[in-house]
């Protein structure tokens, strides 16, 4: 399941873009059984890969729809602790310092399919799913924060507080690391769609697009294709399933 | 002396063991009733030794495989048993109310389920026991 390609000497990089360049000869035949959902009883497969991508220039700063909607749909409340409140998503505003060109995005787990969160847990409740989405197992975790420490994308809460009320697709509780899980129970109803890209469509920006990037058809495939886009911290090699636009 | 205390050991005993204020399902009531269907996913006696099992096996399948069938999921447990009070809120799972914590809090067995999962229907499943609790 996990596969580590962070060693990309000349020899493996000819040899993965003669593939790339074979799949892309013939790609009806390899993907055209992709876009179906997956039956209730069927494992997640690495055929997929969920991933979003996030158009800076839609993105507006005085806009807060996905956190909002994220926070409802995993039933994250507010304790009025910002420093330890948990965050699914954030909202980054950055200003260039020297031409104070601004910029908002949002910000969450960038599902890498080397995701260093997993290299370091020592119980293994920090896991790949086969369909590229990065989870926390709260079976396992035994709350040891080294997953925080680890991302570099500060993507990860702990949770401080007795949690009651929780809803039934997130469960959540004290002691547990947790991060967006790319709205797993709705892409395994194969709804197609987060809560954040929801609440982003719904408000007219449009900025947030949920897809399988492993499928060629797929819109987010075909943006990803067309358009110069941007993982954050590429020089790290964790080829992120979260991409920018415009930054 | 040893004779008497014998006696009285045996008496002790006989009366906790036998004197009908023992603990068994048949004796805790729960709050539910035949809206949600009229049997469990297994036979009763299969569902009393064995719902850990099952719902511990599922929680893995769920999250590490994202197999989501209904069967043994904890939310469908949820969904059929935990039903609303005369009031139309839902018992607290401290409460002996509450359809796990019934037997959970007789055995003296902690159930630390609901820590992190939910210990009622959520809101559309929720919606509509209310309405048929009220009917």
């Amino acid at each position: 399941m996990k596969k580590y390609k962070i060693k990309l000497d000349r020899r493996n990089f000819l040899k993965s873009s003669g593939m790339l360049g074979m799949s892309s000869l013939a790609p009806g035949v390899f993907f055209q059984e992709l876009a179906q959902a997956r039956p209730l009883n069927e494992p997640a497969s690495s055929k997929n890969r969920w991933g979003l991508l996030i158009d800076a220039n839609q993105c507006s700063e005085d806009c807060n729809a996905c956190v909002t909607a994220c926070n409802e749909e995993h039933g994250i409340e507010d304790f009025g602790r910002p420093t330890t409140d948990t965050q699914y998503i954030r909202k980054l505003n950055l200003t260039h310092e020297d031409s104070g060109e601004s910029l908002t995005i949002p910000m969450m787990c960038q599902h890498c399919e080397n995701p260093p969160c997993v290299d370091v847990c020592p119980t293994g409740a920090s896991f790949i799913r086969a369909d590229g989405i990065v989870l926390v197992n709260k079976h396992t975790c035994i709350g040891c924060r080294y997953c925080m420490m680890s991302c570099p994308y500060k993507a990860r809460s702990f949770i401080h507080e007795n949690l009651e009320n929780q809803v039934p697709h997130t469960p959540r509780g004290k002691g547990c690391v947790e991060s967006c899980n790319l709205c797993v129970h709705k892409v395994d109803k194969g709804e197609n769609t987060t809560a954040c890209a929801e609440a982003c469509n719904k408000d007219g920006h449009q900025a947030i697009l949920f897809g399988d990037l492993n499928d060629p058809e797929s819109e987010i495939s075909k943006k990803l294709n067309k358009y110069k886009t941007t993982e954050v911290r590429s020089d790290l090699g964790l080829n992120t399933a979260v991409r920018y636009r415009g930054i | 002396m040893y004779k008497i205390l014998s006696i009285k050991i045996s008496l002790a005993l006989f009366l906790v063991l036998f004197s009908g204020s023992s603990i068994t399902h048949e004796n805790i009531k729960h709050n539910i009733d035949a809206s949600s269907g009229d049997k469990c996913v297994e036979p009763t006696d299969v569902m009393r030794a064995q719902h850990h099992i099952f719902i511990n096996h599922q929680s893995h399948e769920t999250v590490v495989n994202g197999i989501r069938t209904k069967k043994y999921s904890l939310n469908n447990c949820i969904n059929c048993h935990i039903k609303p009070l005369a009031d139309g809120s839902y018992p607290s799972v401290k409460t002996e109310e509450h359809f796990c914590s019934a037997c959970h809090i007789a055995a003296a067995v902690k159930v630390e389920c609901f820590d992190c999962h939910a210990s009622k229907p959520y809101k559309k499943v929720a919606k509509k026991n209310i309405e048929d609790s009220s009917k």
